[in-house]
């Protein structure tokens, strides 16, 4: 993979995924996020489909390479398809996603435009689908998203070009 | 306030993520890893945090005060002075190089130089660098969530 760290590594290792690239720099902070993030994906309220449609929202607004590319494993398994995916994009609202989707977008992109105000409608409409619960994950897994992001572009973690590939869904690791 | 459903009156985010089972021993689990145990001074961290929260404009954020940080002894009248940071003596280069990578961050993730980072990686090291890199990816989700929940500052 054509990917060029802005701090120098030996070995990328298989991929510029967290664990392959200079996050092993910290490895016990990258195990802490880990378990957070995998709480976050595995271990939640809401659905994996919803959740990775958020997530492919906001790689497609700040523009991740990587992150635009890969598909977490168990949303593909609950039916979130390509042809899903594509709908994911400017427009979303006036497209063919279910309203429950339209919904949740609609409030990923207020989050990246400008958190402190999100229109009333859109937390409206968001209430109408997802309780209390499952809107504080949405909205701890969109930092992630979003922040994350930022940190593959900020260290030079994506690469030039990459085809669409399955990984797998996060999950809390496994004790060592 | 927050606009969510059973949240208490004046909910910080702490009360908030609370809402959401079995999540916070992970989330305090990662931010003690953060704040305590990379060898980034949390005074640094401080500084990042606060700068974001500004530039965020999350007054949640801006309100509150790691203890960590003050007890590497980041004081008010730094933090006061924060705004200013590109001029004022009161900012080292270590300071300057982390606020920079820190601003660009926020602004432009996709704006972030080479030279952005080595300066950094001059100030902090390597593994310092992506502490500090995670540390931005946090401070700017946590804030953001502060304000997309309508999370109060604390008590």
């Amino acid at each position: 993979m054509d990917v060029h760290p802005r701090i120098p590594v030996d070995d990328l290792g298989a991929d510029a995924g967290f664990r392959g690239g200079v996050l092993r720099l910290q490895p016990e902070l990258l195990d802490a996020f880990l378990r957070y993030y995998g709480n976050l994906w595995s271990h939640g309220v809401l659905d994996h489909a919803t959740k990775e449609a958020a997530r492919i929202r906001n790689a497609r607004v700040v523009d991740c390479r990587w992150c635009r590319n890969v598909r977490f494993a168990v949303a593909r398994e609950e039916g979130l398809t390509e042809e899903v995916v594509a709908l994911i994009d400017d427009g979303h609202g006036d497209g063919a996603l279910d309203d429950r989707t339209k919904a949740v977008l609609a409030y990923v992109d207020a989050f990246i435009l400008d958190p402190g105000a999100v229109p009333g409608p859109v937390r409206a409409t968001v209430l109408r689908h997802l309780d209390t619960p499952q809107v504080v994950e949405l909205t701890l897994i969109l930092g992630a998203f979003l922040g994350f992001a930022k940190l593959r572009m900020a260290l030079g973690l994506e690469p030039a070009a990459m085809p669409t590939r399955v990984v797998p869904t996060p999950d809390v690791p496994a004790p060592a | 306030m927050s606009w969510l459903p059973g949240a208490p009156a004046g909910a910080t985010l702490e009360d908030l993520v609370a809402l959401r089972p079995g999540l916070l021993p992970d989330l305090h689990a990662f931010r003690a890893r953060l704040w305590s145990g990379t060898a980034v001074r949390p005074a640094t961290l401080e500084l990042a945090r606060l700068r974001i929260a500004q530039l965020l404009r999350s007054e949640a954020e801006l309100a509150r005060r790691t203890p960590e940080a003050r007890a590497d002894g980041l004081t008010e009248e730094k933090v006061t002075a924060l705004p200013r940071w590109v001029s004022d003596a009161a900012f080292d280069g270590t300071d300057r190089a982390c606020l920079a990578l820190a601003e660009q961050f926020i602004l432009d993730a996709r704006g972030v130089t080479p030279q952005h980072i080595d300066a950094v990686r001059a100030a902090l090291g390597d593994a310092g660098t992506v502490a500090f890199t995670v540390g931005l990816a946090v401070f700017e989700g946590t804030a953001r969530a502060t304000l997309a929940l309508g999370a109060a500052p604390p008590r």
